[in-house]
């Protein structure tokens, strides 16, 4: 098993985000996490990524328990793309991936990562010396997801990588996700384009109000009337007309 | 003529000490967005200790003034560990960064006055009398000396920021800091680093201090005018605080020259007010991309 979290339980001040929360991720899979706003998705992101948040329970990664530090997390080979990105605006395309390799001392292993996301995202590669804020919100995006690619994660935290992003971009960036997992990173997704989300997955988890209540392979859950009714907009749609 | 030369090159050389506080103060605020009220303890940090190791251990001028440097630094570095910190750690609103900092700016004052005394102190004249005569002119070795040293520390200090990781990882925090820490810096050791080099820009600035004036508790006050230059430069903005405090020293001298030295501070502050209610975002700082 390559991440456990065990009854995980996060608090903003009085407000529980996470309830009791335990789920796992193999080695090699792309999961995701579907949910209405504020289930605690982003919540869960956060505390796998070491951001400084209430909580108890447990979180290892690779046998080993992680520490509530994001720049230790990094270390050990996770990294996340935040939600809404945070790019760096001030800072050029390949500033940002530069600041993406922190950790990398090796010139000869930073020059092949950022050969492989200029690959992976061409459109970073003519854009490198823009800085961040001139890229549109499609760029942005390609950009945190190359900038979280340059620290050699082992896994990747996605937190919304759709959110503001027209239709046709998200199925691009999304089959970039397939490529990047055949590249051997395991990817826990999050996500409120559930449909999207659940058909490129291994398997999924549903959460709600800090609880998963639905577990099961992607393909399952897409075909699940409760999931379709409440997150697909099955009902709604067949309402509406 | 000569006067408003000599007026040019004196406000010139209080404009560069004005310039390492504001760096200082500017790179502080952009990276943890508020204003830090104690860079005067700081600056009385190098000023104070440059003034004993010239005076009570004899120290010759160059060691006294690398002491200055490391008083200013130890102060700026505990004062982050001890108040900044545990505030940060805590997710306590900003408001807290400030109300802290002059909390440690009043009793920086207090404990020297406490321990050292109230008195005026002379540095050794060493330097600050002799000048060199150009065609009427007088410069002051000490204000070259202010001048030189001054522009190298603030070239390093360019260097560090724009070439190097650590300074990219400054620029970076800048604009995010948390978003920083997901890459992998540690962002408290990036904090400490970054007042390191104020707590070490002050220290010298306080050395600088002394010797054209005294030393004595309250020259730390003498930030303010170097927060009218950040803000009036672009808080935020490194070039825009040099440009900020060099034309601010000009200015100043100007005044003093010509008017009254009694008009100066008066003038100073309504530059503020006028500046804040003007353009805001100061002469550099306009652009969210020019923010260090």
């Amino acid at each position: 098993m390559m991440l456990q979290v065990k009854d995980l339980s996060v608090f903003y001040g009085k407000i529980q985000a996470l309830d009791k929360l335990s789920m796992e991720i193999h080695q090699g899979e792309i999961i995701s996490m579907i949910g209405a706003n504020g289930a605690g998705k982003s919540t869960l992101l956060k505390a796998i990524a070491g951001l400084r948040l209430q909580m108890n329970g447990s979180i290892t990664f690779e046998g080993e328990p992680l520490v509530s530090k994001t720049h230790e997390t990094v270390k050990r080979g996770i990294a996340l793309v935040p939600e809404g990105r945070h790019i760096f605006g001030n800072l050029t395309v390949y500033e940002n991936l530069v600041m993406g390799s922190y950790l990398q001392k090796d010139k000869k292993v930073f020059k092949e990562d950022l050969e492989s996301v200029y690959e992976l995202f061409p459109r970073l590669f003519e854009r490198q010396k823009q800085t961040g804020s001139t890229l549109s919100g499609g760029e942005q995006q390609m950009l945190a997801i190359g900038r979280g690619l340059m620290s050699k994660p082992k896994l990747l935290l996605l937190d919304e990588p759709s959110l503001g992003l027209a239709p046709k971009l998200v199925s691009e960036i999304f089959k970039k996700f397939e490529k990047i997992n055949k590249m051997g990173l395991t990817i826990l997704l999050v996500e409120q384009n559930a449909r999207q989300a659940l058909a490129l997955s291994h398997r999924a988890y549903v959460l709600q109000t800090g609880r998963i209540i639905k577990q099961g392979l992607g393909k399952d859950l897409l075909a699940d009337p409760e999931v379709q009714e409440a997150y697909l907009g099955a009902k709604q749609k067949a309402a509406a007309v | 003529m000569i006067k408003f030369i000599q007026q040019l090159i004196n406000g010139t050389s209080i404009g560069f000490v004005y310039a390492l506080i504001a760096i200082g103060y500017s790179l502080i605020y952009s990276i943890l967005s508020f204003s830090n009220f104690a860079h005067s303890t700081f600056i009385i940090a190098g000023a104070y200790t440059g003034f004993f190791l010239l005076t009570a251990v004899s120290l010759p001028l160059p060691f006294s003034l690398l002491g200055a440097i490391v008083g200013g630094i130890l102060i700026a570095v505990f004062a982050e560990k001890v108040a900044y910190r545990p505030i940060r750690e805590r997710g306590n609103p900003t408001l807290y960064f400030i109300i802290a900092s002059m909390g440690m700016s009043i009793f920086g004052e207090n404990i020297v006055i406490a321990t050292i005394g109230p008195k005026f102190r002379s540095y050794p004249p060493i330097l600050s009398v002799t000048a060199y005569q150009i065609g009427g002119i007088s410069i002051s070795v000490l204000d070259i000396m202010a001048a030189v040293v001054g522009s190298i520390f603030l070239l390093m200090l360019m260097y560090v920021v724009n070439k190097t990781r650590q300074g990219m990882a400054i620029r970076a925090a800048a604009f995010d800091l948390e978003t920083v820490g997901l890459m992998g810096v540690n962002t408290n050791q990036l904090i400490s680093l970054v007042f390191l080099v104020a707590g070490a820009l002050a220290g010298l600035a306080g050395f600088f201090l002394g010797m054209k004036y005294t030393v004595f508790p309250q020259l730390g006050n003498l930030t303010m005018k170097a927060y009218v230059a950040a803000v009036f430069g672009g808080l935020g903005s490194l070039p825009g605080a040099v440009i900020g405090s060099v034309f601010l020293g000009i200015i100043e001298t100007i005044i003093a020259g010509y008017f009254s030295s009694t008009l100066r501070d008066i003038f100073v502050f309504a530059l503020l007010i006028l500046v804040l209610l003007v353009r805001p975002s100061g002469l550099m700082g306009a652009k969210r991309e020019d923010k260090v």
